[in-house]
């Protein structure tokens, strides 16, 4: 127990370091350093680009979403308050990114469905993953934070933009979904 | 507890979020529904599958450099509001300029300047019966502009039998008042009198000599050039007889000029049109 209180204690240190240390870089980049946002790119690109591929399932697609997701975060740079850590902040902005490309492909493959085959994903899948690739966006983006990134319930609603009580509720109907994929995939 | 309520917990209970007195009644109720238990082992086997620690994949190569945007310029708003303002200012800067080009040409602005002053002297306006009433200039800053106006340009150089070039300023007034200048370096055609040059200019808008009907040409002033020549020696007196042709009025500008060029008006006469 004592341990675990020890872990806790160091994550929490470290977390604490790296938020003010992004809480600087963010403030040099806003006064025009590029050099600070490339600093900020290199420490969490690695984090959104795993959320990217996962709720994408395509690298090319995640290198994309990534990609924009880091412009998008340096155009809006002046209105990042500070209120949630920058990480949580970009989260919310690939989480975003990822869903408006999902709903375009959506759009697209409902309307190419009829006349060809489904998009095949030549990436190594597991049953979970592929459960996951067949949830709506919002449910993908739920389950892959939590599950894969590691959020707690409060993280989760400060990357998905909500209260606390709606990414419960999020969470909740992304679970329930994802057990009916699965135990389909399953069978 | 029922069905429906274990049914909203089951989740939550699957990954530990549920106290432990509704997960204890949570169990209780499954242990005599089969329906509910085999609901909360599919949530077991689901969401233990996706609690399973993954490996974070790593960045491929075409992420090593982030390809951002060129910054924008600080005040990029401004950029269309500035250039509408100095659109505005150049055009407004046309329409103000002064439309006598004196600043382009020195040497004939004071006495197209001065030849202006006498003009608007040349007497009360004509009597609409004996000509047509020349049309009449808008009201503005500016000098007034005669129409249908013909300057006659005496020059006396005594003993000399060739007249000395001549430049002369033509103006085309339309009716809106707006006006296009023409300057055409010429020398008078003949000399009546052997020292005397006289000539009569009209101009168009383009510079061309008498090529527009009368009525549409309007010359205010014509003056001597004032480049040294050779052989001729700088005229001494020069008269230069204004004649509104709608109206016969004319004006009469004379002045001395002296070998460095400097003027001095020495008489301005004007007369009434012809019958009035």
């Amino acid at each position: 127990m004592r341990r675990m209180r020890n872990t806790l204690d160091m994550t929490s240190e470290l977390a604490a370091d790296q938020y003010g240390r992004d809480a600087e870089l963010v403030r040099q980049a806003r006064d025009g350093s590029r050099a600070a946002f490339d600093s900020l790119f290199q420490q969490h690109k690695r984090f959104v680009y795993n959320v990217c591929y996962r709720m994408l399932g395509s690298p090319d697609d995640a290198v994309d979403a990534t990609q924009t997701t880091f412009i998008q975060a340096y155009r809006a740079l002046n209105r990042f308050r500070g209120d949630s850590a920058f990480r949580s902040w970009l989260y919310r902005i690939a989480v975003n990114s990822c869903t408006g490309i999902l709903r375009q492909e959506m759009s697209l493959q409902r309307k190419v469905e009829a006349v060809s085959e489904p998009p095949v994903h030549d990436e190594p899948r597991d049953e979970v993953w592929d459960a996951i690739l067949q949830l709506s966006p919002d449910m993908r983006g739920a389950l892959v934070l939590f599950y894969f990134e590691g959020l707690n319930c409060v993280e989760l609603a400060d990357a998905l933009g909500c209260s606390e009580g709606a990414a419960r509720t999020r969470l909740h109907r992304a679970r329930a979904a994802f057990k009916k994929k699965y135990e389909a995939i399953e069978k | 507890m029922n069905c429906r309520q274990i049914e909203r917990i089951l989740p939550e209970m699957v990954s530990g979020e549920i106290d432990e007195k509704t997960a204890a009644l949570a169990h209780a109720h499954m242990a005599l529904c089969p329906a509910c238990a085999s609901e909360y082992a599919g949530y077991q086997a689901a969401l233990c599958a996706l609690a399973q620690p993954r490996e974070s994949v790593e960045c491929p190569t075409a992420l090593d450099v982030l390809r951002l945007p060129e910054p924008r310029r600080g005040w990029s708003w401004a950029r269309p509001v500035f250039a509408t303002a100095a659109l505005a200012a150049v055009l407004a800067g046309i329409m103000l300029m002064p439309r006598t080009h004196e600043s382009t040409q020195p040497q004939l602005a004071s006495k197209v300047s001065e030849h202006r002053t006498v003009l608007p002297e040349a007497g009360p306006p004509p009597e609409p019966t004996t000509a047509p009433e020349p049309k009449k200039p808008t009201e503005s800053s500016r000098p007034r502009v005669r129409h249908n106006m013909v300057a006659l340009a005496d020059i006396r150089t005594p003993g000399r039998p060739a007249p000395p070039p001549a430049l002369g300023l033509a103006y085309d007034n339309d009716s809106s008042g707006s006006e296009a200048m023409a300057m055409k370096a010429m020398a008078p055609a003949s000399a009546p009198i052997p020292g005397r040059a006289s000539g009569t200019w009209a101009f168009d808008s383009a510079g061309g000599k008498e090529t527009k009907p009368e009525g549409s040409v309007i010359v205010l002033a014509c003056d001597i050039d004032d480049s040294p020549q050779p052989d001729v020696p700088v005229p001494t007196e020069i008269s230069i007889t204004s004649t509104d042709r709608s109206t016969g009025a004319t004006a009469v500008y004379e002045y001395t000029r002296d070998s460095e060029g400097s003027e001095e008006i020495i008489e301005t006469t004007s007369s009434r049109p012809m019958g009035s």
